[in-house]
């Protein structure tokens, strides 16, 4: 990005709707019971957010996918939970070759809760904090693992894979670590070939294409689609030692994006908010 | 988008970044008149590299048969649709546009993305040439009917379209060797480099989720070894090395000598404007359109000059080396019948004669006493 756009980005996109999302305080442990109907019943009216197609950095959609997600949350003085909703006419994961998942972010500012950094995710000096949701990890955790390559294409034929034979004669069976030399991601400690057992994934960002994950998400999340929608629930600490803190009767920001499956949006490829909306952790 | 000079469409071109060669540009070059398709380079490559999980369907290396066959199904006919109709007249910079100018606005090279199903058939129409041959047609030798065999690596490319799609910048180009690499760390599993390469040599690996392609053997370049589908050619078709652009081209670098020089080998659908660095001694005995579609209009002039071979000896013990040694020749000289390879430092590699010796035995041994068949 050049620096003269990059300067209007930081201007132009910090800017934040005077709408905001009120989140009520519960007595229950939202730890527990984040994901069941009755405790939403507490929960301010959903509030509507526009998204729009990414429009700053090639790969671009050609249009917007998600035109609004639906935000309500909720806190208990620990942890924050919010539920998304949005409409979605096909579930996708994304297994096989070329196919794309459903998936979901929430976005938090770090340093200053008030003035937030550019919407972009963040600028240089000035990180995010991101919670991403994929329908793909959910299905993960659905069987409690990834889903092997003879589950994605049953009718494949491989004849072995190296270090793992039926028949080792008297050469020591291989550790997990010497199978996983062969696979590059793995071996490399890319986040991305690992499993996630809470169903998402904690990011770092300062701007566009720099996402890092963070290690131990503290995070978790389960969505349902039904009714050609998707509600998704996100539940996160409200303290963080190094990522976004949130205090009770305190303001803060958030800022979402959303990807279709059907329309082979990942990365870049998302329908987004260009403005934080306001979040008020109400005291009660 | 920056503007860069690309020698092999001759003139400057839109690239997302600016020039910056590297250092040593590997390379290889590959005689298509030797090629039989045997799939040794497939397998060598393929057990030294893509044997683990999420790889099974990949072939980083592989042969296909021209016209009809492709891996994925139909790579060159659906990139060349994309990019519609483009002229290039002979010995002439090609004013046509290549897959970055051509992109519309939100992507990054023209491109199109292929279904899991396409990369299900290594070879789809193998063996199958361009026409049907009818009865008595075999020894007519007119080569109306044709086909050839294309063996494919990842080409290094010097303007490489998945370094350019990647968004975020996980793929680097090698200063030491020009080979390019995903960094299997920091690769999110996009696919934007899967869908932008237009010769379909990054993969997406289901199992770690996230993008792989060929790494030019660089543990083995590293220590002046050529990459394993070069030396385990048993049709010694290939010969590995680093080239230079034109402009600083060496006659005794045997890729210089082969691509600048003699004008034997050319590079692959140059016009899409990648600069590729896997060269080709095209087929003699193919349909010239096709040719010129997949080598450009010059293609006339690297067959003639492999048909007179038999009058430039420093090209025919240049061929002769092909194949002669496991490592990488950086110099060679033809002298006396005899071409020689050289390593980096000037220590003589391999010798071979231009001409094997010729020896023939009679049918009857005096030493042993015994009779000599070909009987098996």
């Amino acid at each position: 990005m050049s620096p003269i756009r990059f300067y209007l980005s930081t201007i132009f996109l910090s800017t934040v709707s005077f709408a905001q999302i009120n989140v009520k305080k519960v007595t229950t442990n939202l730890s527990q019971d984040y994901q069941s109907v009755a405790v939403w019943q507490n929960a301010d009216k959903e509030f509507s957010v526009s998204l729009m197609a990414q429009p700053m950095v090639t790969p671009k959609p050609k249009q917007t996918s998600v035109a609004n997600v639906f935000v309500t949350a909720l806190h208990d003085g620990k942890n924050l939970a919010l539920r998304l909703r949005w409409s979605d006419p096909q579930i996708n994961d994304s297994d096989k070759l070329k196919s794309y998942s459903d998936a979901v972010a929430v976005q938090f500012p770090i340093n200053d809760n008030l003035q937030p950094p550019a919407v972009i995710m963040g600028h240089q000096g000035n990180p995010v904090h991101i919670f991403h949701w994929r329908y793909q990890y959910q299905m993960d955790v659905k069987q409690g693992s990834k889903r092997e390559i003879q589950q994605i294409y049953p009718n494949m034929t491989v004849d072995m894979y190296p270090q793992d034979y039926k028949f080792t004669g008297n050469i020591p069976k291989a550790t997990q670590e010497q199978k996983d030399a062969f696979l590059g991601g793995t071996a490399a400690g890319n986040p991305k070939s690992y499993y996630k057992p809470q169903g998402i994934d904690e990011l770092m960002a300062e701007g566009f294409s720099t996402t890092v994950t963070r290690p131990n998400p503290q995070a978790s999340a389960f969505g349902v689609w039904e009714n050609n929608e998707w509600k998704v629930y996100i539940l996160r600490p409200l303290k963080y030692q190094d990522g976004s803190s949130l205090q009770e009767g305190g303001k803060s920001h958030v800022a979402f994006a959303v990807w279709q499956g059907e329309n082979e949006e990942v990365g870049g490829m998302k329908s987004l908010t260009m403005a934080w909306t306001p979040l008020l952790l109400m005291e009660r | 988008m920056a503007k860069v000079k690309n020698w092999q469409i001759d003139r400057e071109m839109e690239y997302p970044y600016a020039e910056n060669r590297p250092k040593k540009q590997w390379a290889i070059v590959f005689d298509l008149n030797k090629c039989i398709a045997c799939q040794t380079c497939t397998l060598a490559c393929k057990t030294t590299w893509t044997s683990g999980k999420g790889q099974e369907y990949m072939l980083w290396n592989n042969v296909e048969t021209k016209p009809y066959g492709s891996y994925p199904l139909a790579w060159d006919v659906r990139v060349l649709e994309r990019l519609g109709h483009q002229a290039w007249e002979a010995k002439k910079p090609y004013y046509g546009k290549t897959i970055y100018e051509a992109a519309e606005a939100h992507e990054k090279a023209a491109h199109f993305s292929p279904e899991d199903q396409d990369w299900m058939y290594p070879n789809h129409g193998e063996d199958d040439c361009a026409n049907q041959v009818n009865g008595g047609d075999y020894l007519s030798l007119k080569h109306d009917k044709w086909f050839f065999y294309l063996p494919r690596t990842c080409a290094h490319c010097t303007y490489p379209a998945c370094l350019a799609a990647c968004p975020r910048k996980a793929i680097y180009k090698r200063q030491e060797d020009g080979v390019v690499l995903i960094d299997q760390s920091r690769c999110r599993g996009y696919g934007e480099c899967v869908k932008a390469c237009p010769y379909k040599k990054s993969m997406y690996n289901p199992h770690t989720r996230v993008s792989e392609k060929c790494i030019g053997c660089y543990p083995a370049v590293e220590q002046g070894l050529q990459p394993q589908c070069v030396v385990n050619c048993i049709g010694k078709i290939r010969i590995m090395g680093f080239i230079n652009p034109p402009w600083n081209a060496k006659a005794d670098n045997p890729v210089d000598y082969l691509v600048h020089k003699a004008g034997l080998a050319l590079p692959y659908y140059p016009q899409l404007g990648l600069e590729p660095n896997i060269y080709y001694i095209p087929p003699v005995h193919a349909n010239q359109e096709y040719l010129q579609q997949m080598f450009g209009p010059n293609v006339n002039q690297a067959i003639d000059a492999y048909r007179i071979l038999k009058d430039d000896k420093v090209a025919q013990g240049l061929l002769m080396l092909m194949g002669s040694t496991d490592r990488i020749i950086r110099r060679f000289e033809v002298k006396d019948d005899f071409a020689f390879g050289y390593d980096e430092s000037g220590d003589e590699l391999v010798s071979v004669p231009l001409v094997e010796k010729m020896i023939t035995r009679t049918a009857f041994d005096e030493k042993f006493g015994a009779v000599r068949n070909n009987t098996p």
